[in-house]
């Protein structure tokens, strides 16, 4: 998968657990810019990223996780 | 960091420290207006001072001792100009210090009495505990150094602030001396005495009778006791030799009175240690050609009444006894006599 | 020398000097020499821990960094984290353990609890060793080859005494800056360092003792009485712990180091998570880091049983990190049992309101109103004696509809130990003071207040400096110096 794709498939996950059906992401995005990603939403939404593409972080690779970009070169790194 | 930059930035430092330095000097005023207000404003020993100085030039016999003469014995109701200087919890060691300052302001000086509470002989100010407080007011107003020489370098006996700082309510302090200094700027009065205290030194504020019961004696029978040590009779005694081989020296008349204590107090007292006292007194009085009066037991017309606790008189009582001591000084006269 | 005397200010003032006449290299060696002196002036024993302690996280992170194996490194950072662990309850729960022993009537209890006396600053410093440990393990921050900078980075005078919880990766970043503080920064530490003193004195002490009085006997109290003594608890509490942190972060800068900030408007919190996320900052997000987020990953299999089970551990930690009282644990469990219904309503909440708008408006007041007294109700826990004095507190609160009970009306002021006019006083110059908070980091605010002349603002320097002086002497040890 590109990231682009990674990204889209991304998307309804993201605005699922933080509840915003506009949320719109890009590479950039931090959680401080969006209201309700917060160290509780933050593993719900790895639980449902590693349910959707069927991968498992460690908790060294989700602390490590500073923006969108960092988890979508994740999931392309695991995918191979 | 080039070395231009950085000596700018220690430069900024410097002048940083400076401004702060600045800014401080007026909190270092404030400081110094705080010590002067606290001197101000008078306190039982400040008064006991400027009220003897006033009556310096006529004053014919001196009270000394601790609490028991303070509440005690009442001036104006002895023969003569007298003035009560007694403090609470006095011991033999300023008793000692006061009157080689003070008698030799005296012109007209011609009797000293000293009032021996029970156990004053054995007692010197323990340290960490209430008797810590009094011997800065010694050394402030009386200019008394401390017996340890390791309470001479305590900031607290150089300044006033350090010492009220050190207790609780420091805010309330400051703001009681603010307020009593500018009510005697307002009414024209000198600040010079403390309400509870007459012109002649004596301790007004004592009129209810309190609690005479064996609990509370043993409550003053704890305080004797840590400030009581054996060691301390020899050292004492030697204290009071000094003082009355000073009187007796200048011609003085010294006469050393027990003032009475309640039954409760008799009850519960070392008969061993008084004994021992009273004849460490008798030893004295004999030796300087001292009179001792000793009305340890309560003449019979001192009542319950009479008594603020079961080893101090209360004002009512003070008065009643001062006049039986002024009846025994008159009719035991000279002759030496021991009672 | 406690943070608040003389002294203390005194050696404030030489070290400064010292450090800024030093030549730049000796810098942090001058500071670890600075804080281990203080450190020493509490306890010289205590200090030797300190110093052993230290060593050995230096050496474990160093040879964790080197290691080859995922085992190896594992089993090296598992062992010594959990030595750090058992090290910090030996000290915390030890004294609690010879007082059960000396109940019981063990002999040699008392040489124990001698013993166990609680190091200063025991539960900050092992924390950022913890911290630093798995940092270097997570590969998150470089293990430091000099053992000057760990050492300094354990023992940082400033934030030994009650915090902040300084990230280790954070403090080597700013460790550079010790060579030129940046003077801007000095002087706002400055004004910080006077701000937190008169938090701290002026306001949380004069609440000191109405608290006290309220919490020593609370069924002599009527309900409104009890419920003006919990308000203020709950205001001393913040006043006196974001004021210790104020004057650790301001003397700090006087260093050129940055600490972390402990307190972020925290009466203005939404609901519960929110509030932890703004009080006592440096503490709950480390444990978010090391223990919440490490947890919620192995329970990440239990849904929402697994999120409720790492919650309430997580705010069980919160309370039991402040000691061993039930009254600590029982103060963690509340708000964890808050926060896991408040996390698992959050949703509901959030769509019940964005169908009603015009109630929305008002959940702006009303949100943080029911946060505030929910907090209020758990710190009622955490200031009482004990759990019965908790429970007798609490069902006194109720009124008794004039059955037994005190009076509901008026509040006597004498028994409760301040007068309305020194209260209403003290409140207002809280407001005052949390409106400098606010606006300091205000750049709007901020360049009102410098256009002001120099006259006007060094009057309210004055202002404030007189009032520490005055009130300085009533002062109590801060309720977090004995964490």
């Amino acid at each position: 998968m590109t990231n682009d794709e990674i990204r889209q498939k991304l998307t309804p996950i993201f605005r699922d657990v933080f509840d915003d059906d506009s949320l719109e992401i890009s590479e950039a995005t931090t959680a401080g810019s969006v209201p309700t990603w917060d160290s509780l939403t933050h593993i719900d939404m790895i639980v449902a990223v590693e349910k959707a593409f069927g991968v498992s972080f460690t908790t060294k690779e989700v602390g490590s996780l500073g923006n969108v970009g960092d988890l979508i070169r994740l999931i392309a790194n695991r995918a191979k | 960091m080039r070395s231009s930059e950085r000596h700018l930035a220690k430069d900024s430092i410097l002048r940083l420290g400076m401004r702060l330095g600045v800014f401080c000097l007026p909190l270092m005023l404030f400081l110094v207006l705080l010590e002067w207000l606290l001197a101000s404003v008078p306190n039982s020993y400040s008064a006991k001072r400027d009220l003897l100085k006033e009556l310096a030039s006529e004053v014919e016999t001196l009270i000394v001792g601790s609490s028991t003469a303070n509440f005690g014995i009442s001036p104006s109701h002895l023969a003569g100009s007298v003035f009560n200087l007694a403090n609470n919890g006095e011991t033999p060691y300023y008793t000692d210090r006061l009157l080689t300052q003070v008698v030799p302001e005296l012109p007209k000086l011609k009797r000293v009495i000293f009032v021996a509470a029970p156990l004053t002989l054995f007692q010197k100010f323990q340290n960490g505990g209430s008797d810590d407080w009094l011997k800065y007011f010694y050394q402030f107003e009386w200019h008394i150094q401390p017996q340890r020489s390791e309470d001479r370098r305590d900031l607290r006996m150089w300044s006033r602030v350090a010492l009220f700082h050190s207790s609780a309510n420091f805010s309330k302090t400051i703001s009681d001396s603010v307020q009593q200094f500018l009510q005697a700027r307002w009414t024209g009065r000198k600040l010079i005495g403390i309400p509870g205290m007459d012109s002649r030194g004596w301790r007004t504020d004592n009129t209810e009778s309190h609690d005479l019961g064996a609990k509370a004696a043993t409550g003053i029978f704890n305080w004797y006791r840590s400030r009581f040590h054996e060691e301390n009779l020899a050292e004492n005694v030697a204290l009071m030799e000094h003082s009355l081989g000073f009187l007796r020296g200048r011609n003085i008349e010294v006469v050393l009175v027990t003032t009475p204590v309640w039954q409760t107090f008799l009850d519960g007292m070392n008969t061993d240690l008084w004994l021992r006292e009273f004849s460490a007194y008798n030893a004295l009085s004999r030796k300087f050609g001292a009179r001792h009066l000793c009305f340890l037991h309560p003449p019979p017309s001192l009542t319950a009444e009479d008594f603020r606790d079961s080893v101090h008189l209360n004002s009512r009582g003070a008065i009643r006894f001062t006049k039986i001591l002024a009846t025994e000084l008159d009719r035991t006269g000279n002759s030496g006599g021991i009672r | 020398m406690s943070f608040l005397s003389a002294e203390f200010a005194l050696f404030v003032a030489l070290t400064c000097v010292i450090f800024h006449a030093a030549p730049a290299a000796w810098r942090a060696c001058l500071l670890l020499v600075f804080s281990y002196l203080f450190y020493a002036s509490w306890s010289l024993p205590h200090t030797l821990l300190l110093l052993a302690t230290t060593a050995g996280v230096h050496m474990a992170a160093l040879t964790v960094s080197r290691c080859r194996t995922e085992r190896r490194k594992f089993a090296l950072t598992s062992a010594t984290i959990a030595a750090l662990v058992a090290l910090l309850a030996a000290f915390k729960w030890g004294g609690w353990l010879a007082g059960m022993l000396a109940a019981a009537g063990s002999r040699g209890s008392g040489t124990i609890a001698a013993l166990l006396m609680i190091p200063l600053g025991i539960s900050y410093y092992l924390f950022k060793t913890i911290g630093y440990l798995l940092d270097v393990y997570w590969e998150k921050v470089e293990a430091q080859r000099s053992f000057v900078s760990t050492a300094l980075y354990v023992s940082f005078f400033p934030q030994i005494v009650s915090g902040p919880i300084q990230r280790a990766g954070d403090f080597f970043g700013q460790l550079h800056q010790l060579q030129n503080p940046e003077v801007a920064a000095a002087s706002a530490g400055l004004r910080r360092i006077l701000l937190g003193l008169v938090k701290k004195i002026v306001i949380a002490d004069r609440l000191a003792v109405l608290v006290a009085n309220v919490h020593a006997d609370p069924a002599a109290f009527s309900p409104l009485e009890l419920l003006l003594g919990a308000y203020c608890f709950a205001l001393q509490l913040y006043f006196d712990f974001s004021g210790m942190t104020d004057i650790a972060i301001g003397i700090g800068s006087l260093f050129g180091v940055k600490g972390p900030e402990n307190f972020n408007l925290p009466f203005s919190a939404r609901n519960i998570q929110d509030f932890w996320r703004r009080w006592h900052m440096s503490l709950t997000s480390w444990l978010t880091d090391y223990l919440f987020i490490p947890l919620r990953m192995a329970f990440r299999g239990w849904g929402n049983a697994g999120l409720s089970a790492a919650i309430l551990i997580n705010m069980l930690a919160v309370g039991i990190w402040h000691g061993p009282k039930w009254t600590y644990a029982v103060f963690g469990a509340l708000n964890g049992a808050f926060m896991v219904v408040s996390v698992f309503t959050l949703k509901k909440r959030n769509a019940f309101f964005k169908d009603r708008q015009k109630w929305d408006r008002w959940r702006v007041f009303f949100g943080p109103l029911v946060t505030f007294h929910l907090l209020v109700f758990t710190m009622i826990v955490f200031r009482a004696e004990s759990l019965q004095q908790a429970f007798s507190y609490l069902s006194n609160l109720i009124p008794h509809g004039g059955t037994t009970g005190v009076a509901a009306w008026p509040l006597r002021w004498s028994l409760l130990g301040r007068s309305s006019g020194t209260l209403a006083a003290v409140l207002t110059l809280a407001a005052v003071i949390e409106f400098i908070n606010w606006s300091s980091n205000q750049p709007e605010w901020r360049k009102r207040f410098f256009s002001l002349p120099r006259a006007v603002r060094w009057g309210l320097y004055y202002a404030g400096t007189i009032l520490v002086i005055l009130f300085s002497a009533d002062t109590l040890n801060s309720i977090y110096a004995q964490f």
